[in-house]
């Protein structure tokens, strides 16, 4: 379980979190709505350890970021443009990932890049890739060590039509596998038909819970 | 989490030659050591030719902090179990990177001038390991920018400081075979890496853009 407590976070003179508290349960989709600037991407920073919290803080499984652990143990990440790097191509990029944690074998690999639509086969370098097989390359990156967290920015950014319902029912597997998702979309559809709970977030609070 | 840039690499090689020929010319002769020589006598031109000499392996550096910011980096950096490590293989081969041009260059004037030297050869490995630490720490703090403004002043303090300074040892670009010299370097570095490794650790990431 992943709960946020009291979690302040200013940059400059913003306050971009303004004293968060929210609690997610594994094996349940959360998604986070609200305008640009509300506070996603930096509440997904908090929870992902990339960010330090003025106040409060950030527990996975009971472990406290920054003070038990540097970063969430078993985290799927899309969070940024350029996932991927570009001079390689997606089946090199994930082996070259799979080497840190060494839990990725060549056939998980493969098995995730071809949930997300794309051929391990492909010698194509990702640069060569259009902007939507560039987003599932990133969502390939993030699923293929079978997290236990996955944090998602606006996932089905730039996938076609029939792409984004494939990736819907990928995130659906995940989430059946166990994996605790928090995805923050603009999109409703996304929102409406995979998240069990939706957050609203406003100037860097939580608006509304639904 | 450093990318060997070969095109960035074959550039500051070939300005290096160029740079090295010039201070061969420069000095009228081969016979003294290029990368330890004594250009305190020298005139203003040398002692800049020599300067860029020094401070040219450092431009591959520049920049190369800035992509942990990108979304590639971010995701090593969540993978990575030890921080320590990651940064200790960065700054190996970020050095490599630096070290490469320099090995080809001084080991080929060793060969003409018949005889290897291994004290330099350390010396070498010892300061620009040293500045290497200097270089990322202030990177990191307050960008590229400023980090070579940094390593530029230090090597123009030794290129223009006396050959007296060779107390110094390697620290002002002599070569030198007093190992409290090396040895200091070494814990200094050391430091460095400690250093920088906290600095990750309590950086904030927020990426290439924020919402």
């Amino acid at each position: 379980m992943i709960e946020v407590e009291n979690a302040v976070k200013t940059i400059g003179k913003k306050n971009v979190l303004k004293g968060i508290n929210l609690k997610f349960d594994s094996g349940k989709v959360y998604g986070l709505k609200g305008r640009n600037g509300a506070g996603k991407t930096m509440l997904l920073r908090a929870v992902a350890g990339l960010i330090h919290l003025d106040r409060g803080q950030v527990s996975i499984d009971g472990q406290i970021l920054h003070r038990d652990i540097d970063f969430p143990k078993d985290l799927g990440l899309l969070i940024e443009s350029n996932n991927v790097l570009p001079d390689f191509t997606l089946r090199k990029n994930l082996q070259m990932l799979a080497k840190i944690k060494k839990v990725a074998t060549d056939e998980m690999i493969d098995e995730a890049i071809r949930r997300v639509g794309l051929e391990p086969g492909d010698r194509r370098k990702v640069r060569e890739y259009s902007l939507g097989m560039k987003q599932r390359a990133a969502i390939a990156q993030a699923i293929f060590e079978r997290p236990r967290v996955i944090l998602l920015d606006e996932p089905t950014n730039a996938i076609d039509i029939e792409g984004v319902k494939s990736i819907r029912e990928l995130f659906e597997e995940e989430k059946k596998r166990g994996a605790t998702i928090l995805m923050a979309s603009h999109n409703p559809e996304d929102l409406s038909l995979l998240a069990d709970e939706v957050i609203e977030m406003s100037e860097g609070s939580v608006a509304n819970a639904e | 989490m450093v990318r060997m840039s070969w095109k960035n690499l074959f550039t500051i090689f070939i300005v290096m030659i160029l740079l090295f020929q010039m201070l061969i010319y420069g000095n009228g002769t081969t016979s003294s050591i290029i990368y330890f020589g004594n250009y305190f006598s020298k005139p203003i031109i040398i002692k800049i030719t020599y300067f860029g000499l020094l401070l040219c392996p450092f431009t591959i550096c520049i920049g190369v902090m800035e992509v942990w910011q990108s979304g590639y980096y971010l995701n090593r950096l969540i993978r990575a179990e030890n921080v320590g490590t990651l940064i200790t293989k960065t700054y190996l081969k970020i050095l490599t990177q630096i070290m490469t041009p320099i090995f080809i260059l001084d080991l080929g004037e060793q060969l003409i001038m018949g005889g290897f030297l291994y004290l330099q050869i350390i010396s070498l490995i010892s300061i620009y390991s040293l500045l290497l630490g200097m270089f990322l720490i202030v990177d990191f703090r307050f960008g590229s920018t400023v980090a070579i403004l940094m390593v530029s002043l230090y090597l123009l303090v030794a290129v223009f400081s006396p050959f007296e300074w060779r107390v110094l040892g390697a620290f002002v670009f002599r070569e030198t075979d007093e190992m409290w010299s090396l040895a200091a370097i070494l814990i200094i570095t050391v430091i460095e890496l400690c250093w920088l490794k906290e600095i990750i650790k309590r950086k904030d990431f927020f990426g290439e853009e924020y919402d």
